[in-house]
């Protein structure tokens, strides 16, 4: 039984190969939709793919690093509902659209800052919090907004998600790539990166070690808010209205593509690259199925079905893990 | 070993896709066969998670149908309609939507999208959203494709056609004419205080209607409306039976003395009738714009008179015909268009059951903004229920169609 | 000895009987104001609570675990869509309740036997299944497993009543409260429960088995919902499954209210009834005052965040416990 000796260079190994196997998956379900129906392989269609990820890819990226630790935050989805409201009421009673984005980032923000206020200074866990803020922030969205939409967004403000550059590529692959970079570069190559990963595997090691973990904490809760809020103004650029009912399925998309992605739920270990990967194959589905006129409850539940499945997967990894483990002694 | 496992991963997703697509071919076969009923009914899921197709499958023309949601009695017999003209006129029609709980704006563009990436010569949408397409509809119909609203509108420039049920006023002077004759033993000293129920702050339809309503009963609030007091206040529904349940429940025990209640859509009927009987209420006239037959309980029970529809088979079915004529290069013009409906049975007088009323022979009326008018509102009740066509089964008052 | 009866007390004291005396508040000020202290008004009050009580204790199992279960809502939805359909097709209610019950308790035992076999977090499996079931109703059941139209076969439990005012339901729900305060009190099944929730390790030791008492809880709990969803259905005569989804975090904001602590292994079954009933006097209340059932999700957040503020941060001073057992992050 000659397998890897060292345990975290053999991870590494398997962080490696993993990705490189989404990356397969990746292509060929780009392939396989191709061959259902070739108009998916038009360069216009695979690029909507980016389009209409934007929002998904821009929460992932934080939630990465709280799943790293341990933790979840499931109120993403009604941050950018709520943040998106706060753009539409202010741009409509104000007229300003600077105001009405600096209102939105701020809004998303402290929502984000309370979610960490709370799950670095109490001993609440980040599920209950985050799920009692789910609902608390879809309230306020709800009581802000009543029923009503909010239009009128000035067409300036539409392209940030709608440009094409030659008509084809997408605006978004330009600050979709540098929010990316940002996240990979924190995530491995800082400590930052290094002390998430190991609040994940050991939260108290952390603190003896005399890091702030919970400085950290509240940092990276509050920093889910903000590019929650970020991810609004990308998703409202494409669909150039506000109403309440935005954003309701984007906590599962989020979370799947991070889980999906390599970061254990468990904490300690994840990818940035499998984030992206992982976001980049749900919207290969969405995109492959809107084209088989597949509707979009199929869509989530197959997502739901994938997540589970992954999970399942991870679990039984981890154990043959174990095993081999053992079987060295 | 974890290659193997990502590979089963792919292969799951794969396989549910598969389950999918079969339920799709099941439905285009049957469909093929050219047998309507068969095709409705096979589904059984009429409305499921899958696009269902109609009309033959080498037809000249594809079009692509989306309703604001699926699974619901309303739509069901507007898809019927859609799949009967898709017969005779052999086109293709994909109809595809979410359910009531699922659907939303953001999922209505993303199937127009789809539609204009696999190039369909025409989409057909009942917009959840009046204002939320514009960008994607323009993105169609600079490719050629035709844009064609029914049952709910979006901004007047970004489609070629709307099909409208019937115009907003008379289905307001309707509704409150029902509703006055119904509280006749009310007087202008006691007058009958009446409630509007709508379903969201922005659903177009809707709020056409109100403020037709509103006009009507304005404009003879001496004369012919004496008896009745007209709340100012709309309470609002939402569009789920269970949101409805709740609001409903709120109005009524805040103001005791309403006796009459104007619904405007199918979900508020029945959430009234349930309050009214939890909360132990006298007597409350309703009125509504309903699906006849989810409120045939309530009317056997004697607690609505009559709700206000027209016939939602129909709208799908002359929909797709002015699809047809506007795809042929004939785009409607002028008073009228003439479908094979017009002069035809459109259902019996609710006075008798038995007296026919007719679509006009001159055609359906053209209205500006090329917006065509299905008909007149009808009034149904007990007596001529049995004339709706489309649900709850496929041959449900079929048979006096086309006569 | 004496000391820690008179914290018994204090304990007791603090939580189940300030909830109360809430809730009689509450009785007295909805009386006045609205038709509450009527027939009719108790009736309604009854029939409405009485599937929330039996939910908020079937998710009060769960959390006891240290788990939660997300498609509580859905299994829900299952659960009338089986008696709803079985209905229609003319079975009576001694064959189609079972058979819904039957169906909640194998879909919650699912939930179960994937987050103990393959080690994956409640919180998870449940998020997902949540959205699987959704997916399912749409995809797989006629008309999305809309059911309309039911007749008396169905609705008669639901509008049945004893003594003119008292629903058969309630009747139900309050024999259930009752065997559950019993249970959690008396059996030694409940102590597994405590155990496995309260530290998992001590568990272990004393020989529980974690994995088998956290899949019988689901199943438990999957039957409770069957029951639940009995209560709930057959109030009306027409059943929308994808409805149902969002009322779990009504339980579990009740069970919490109710003193279930959410980090597992300590809060009284009595606590969740109360709670329950606190929760839907709100509800009640906040619609007679006019307000919109949309301040409800708000209220309904910051009432968890209270909650579980206090459970969680009193239980740690009273307790003493050491900081790292209750270490927040992961619900396991």
């Amino acid at each position: 039984m000659s397998k890897q000796t060292n345990s975290s260079s053999g991870f590494f190994k398997k962080a490696i190969n993993y990705q490189s196997v989404l990356l397969l998956v990746l292509f060929g379900l780009i392939i396989f939709f191709g061959m259902i129906n070739s108009v998916f392989l038009k360069p216009k269609v695979i690029f909507n793919v980016i389009e209409i990820i934007g929002e998904t890819l821009i929460m992932a990226l934080p939630m990465t690093f709280i799943i790293t630790t341990g933790g979840i935050d499931l109120s993403v989805g009604y941050t950018l509902t709520l943040s998106a409201i706060v753009f539409g009421a202010t741009l409509t009673s104000t007229g300003s659209l600077a105001l009405a984005i600096t209102a939105c980032i701020l809004t998303g923000t402290a929502a984000g800052a309370f979610n960490g206020l709370i799950i670095s200074r109490t001993r609440i866990p980040p599920l209950v919090c985050t799920l009692a803020t789910m609902s608390l922030y879809r309230g306020i969205a709800l009581i802000i907004a009543g029923d009503k939409t909010y239009t009128g967004f000035p067409d300036a403000f539409k392209l940030i998600s709608t440009y094409r550059f030659g008509k084809i590529v997408p605006i978004q692959i330009t600050y979709l790539a540098v929010f990316f970079i940002v996240f990979y570069i924190l995530y491995n190559r800082s400590s930052l990166g290094r002390n998430l990963k190991a609040i994940g595997f050991n939260e108290n090691a952390v603190k003896f070690a005399g890091v702030d973990t919970r400085k950290i904490k509240f940092w990276i809760y509050t920093a889910s808010g903000t590019m929650s809020a970020m991810a609004s103004l990308v998703y409202l650029g494409r669909l150039s209205a506000a109403k309440p009912s935005m954003g309701m399925d984007l906590n599962l998309e989020v979370i799947t593509a991070v889980v999906l992605g390599g970061t254990s739920t468990m904490g300690g270990v994840g990818s940035m690259t499998g984030t992206l990967v992982g976001v980049l194959i749900i919207g290969v589905l969405r995109k492959g199925f809107t084209i088989m006129n597949l509707s979009g409850n199929i869509f989530n539940f197959v997502l739901g079905a994938i997540l589970i499945v992954g999970l399942v997967a991870f679990s039984v990894i981890e154990e043959r893990k174990k095993t081999a483990k053992k079987g060295q002694k | 070993m974890k290659k193997i496992l990502s590979l089963i991963l792919a292969i799951a997703m794969v396989s549910s896709l598969a389950a999918c697509s079969s339920t799709t071919t099941a439905t285009t076969k049957a469909a093929a066969a050219g047998e309507t009923t068969a095709a409705a009914a096979t589904t059984g899921n009429t409305g499921s998670g899958t696009g269902t197709e109609y009309g033959p499958k080498d037809a000249k023309y594809k079009v692509g149908v989306i309703p604001k949601f699926v699974a619901e009695d309303y739509f069901i017999a507007c898809e019927r309609g859609f799949a009967t003209a898709a017969d005779e006129l052999g086109i293709r029609v994909t109809w595809v939507g979410d359910t009531m709980a699922q659907c939303s704006a953001q999922n209505q563009k993303n199937y127009i999208q789809s539609f204009i990436d696999q190039e369909y010569d025409a989409i057909l949408v009942s917009a959840l959203d009046p204002s939320s397409y514009a960008d994607t509809l323009q993105e169609a119909r600079d490719a050629g494709i035709k844009v064609i609203t029914w049952d709910a509108d979006v901004e007047v420039d970004a489609r070629d056609f709307f099909v409208n049920q019937a115009e907003g006023d008379m289905i307001a002077i309707k509704l409150l004419q029902g509703l006055a004759g119904d509280l006749s033993s009310y007087t202008k000293d006691k007058p009958a205080t009446v409630a509007l129920v709508s379903t969201t702050t922005d659903s177009p339809n809707q709020n056409a209607w109100l403020a037709a309503i509103q006009k009507e009963y304005e404009s003879k609030k001496d004369t012919e409306y004496a008896h009745i007091k007209l709340l100012t206040d709309v309470t609002y529904a939402g569009n789920d039976q269970g949101q409805a349940d709740t609001a409903i429940k709120a109005l009524l025990s805040k103001d005791k003395e309403i006796v009459g209640i104007i619904a405007l859509s199918s979900n508020t009927v029945p959430a009234v009738a349930s309050s009214r009987e939890q909360l132990n209420l006298g007597e409350i006239k309703i009125v509504g714009v309903s699906v006849p037959e989810s409120s045939r309980k309530d009317m056997d029970a004697g607690k609505m008179s009559a709700v206000v529809l027209w016939q939602p088979f129909d709208l799908g079915y002359l929909t797709l015909y002015v699809a047809s004529a506007v795809l042929e290069g004939k785009d409607p013009s002028g008073a009228a268009f003439v479908s094979p409906l017009s002069g035809t049975n459109m259902t019996a007088s609710f006075m008798d059951g038995t007296t026919p009323v007719l679509y006009p022979a001159e055609g359906h009326k053209i209205m500006e903004n090329n917006v065509v008018i299905l008909g007149e509102p009808i009034v149904w009740n007990l007596k001529n229920i049995d004339r709706f066509r489309g649900y709850p089964n496929a041959d449900s008052g079929m048979s006096e169609f086309l006569k | 000895m004496e000391n820690k009866k008179k914290f018994e007390i204090a304990k007791l004291a603090t939580r189940e009987v300030v909830l109360a005396i809430i809730v009689l508040i509450f009785i007295v000020f909805l009386s006045m104001f609205t038709n509450f202290n009527t027939a009719s008004g108790l009736f309604s009050f009854m029939l409405d609570v009485a599937p929330m009580i039996v939910g908020a204790l079937a998710m009060s199992l769960i959390i006891l675990t240290g788990n939660i279960d997300i498609s509580a809502g859905t299994i829900l939805g299952f659960v009338g869509y089986t008696a709803g359909s079985m209905a229609k097709m003319g079975y009576s209610f001694i064959v189609f309740a079972p058979a819904a019950i039957l169906v909640g308790t194998l879909l919650a035992g699912l939930n179960g036997i994937i987050s103990v076999k393959f080690k994956v977090p409640s919180i998870v499996v449940t998020l997902a299944m949540a959205k699987v079931h959704l997916g399912f109703y749409a995809t797989f059941l006629p008309n999305a497993g809309w059911v309309e139209n039911l007749n008396d076969n169905f609705t008669w439990f639901g509008s049945g009543r004893v003594f003119n005012i008292i629903p058969y339901n309630f009747i139900v729900a309050v024999l259930v409260s009752v065997f559950f305060v019993l249970f959690m009190k008396y059996t030694k099944f409940s102590k597994k429960i405590y155990a496995v929730g309260g530290k998992r390790q001590a568990a272990i030791y004393a020989g529980i088995n974690p994995d088998s008492t956290v899949i019988k809880t689901y199943l438990l709990e999957g039957f409770l919902l069957g029951i639940a969803g009995i209560l709930l259905f057959t109030k009306s005569n027409e059943i929308m499954p994808s409805a149902s989804y969002g009322r779990e975090m009504v339980f579990i904001t009740a069970a919490v209210v109710g003193g279930i602590s959410i980090l597992g292994g300590s809060g009284k079954i009595v606590g969740a009834v109360i709670g329950t009933i606190l929760v839907y006097l709100m509800q009640v209340a906040m619609i007679y005052l006019g307000y919109q059932d949309y301040y409800q999700y708000a209220l309904q957040g910051i009432i968890v965040l209270v909650a579980v503020y206090i459970t969680v941060t009193k239980f740690n001073k009273f307790k003493k416990k050491p900081a790292e057992f209750l270490k927040g992050g992961q619900v396991t």
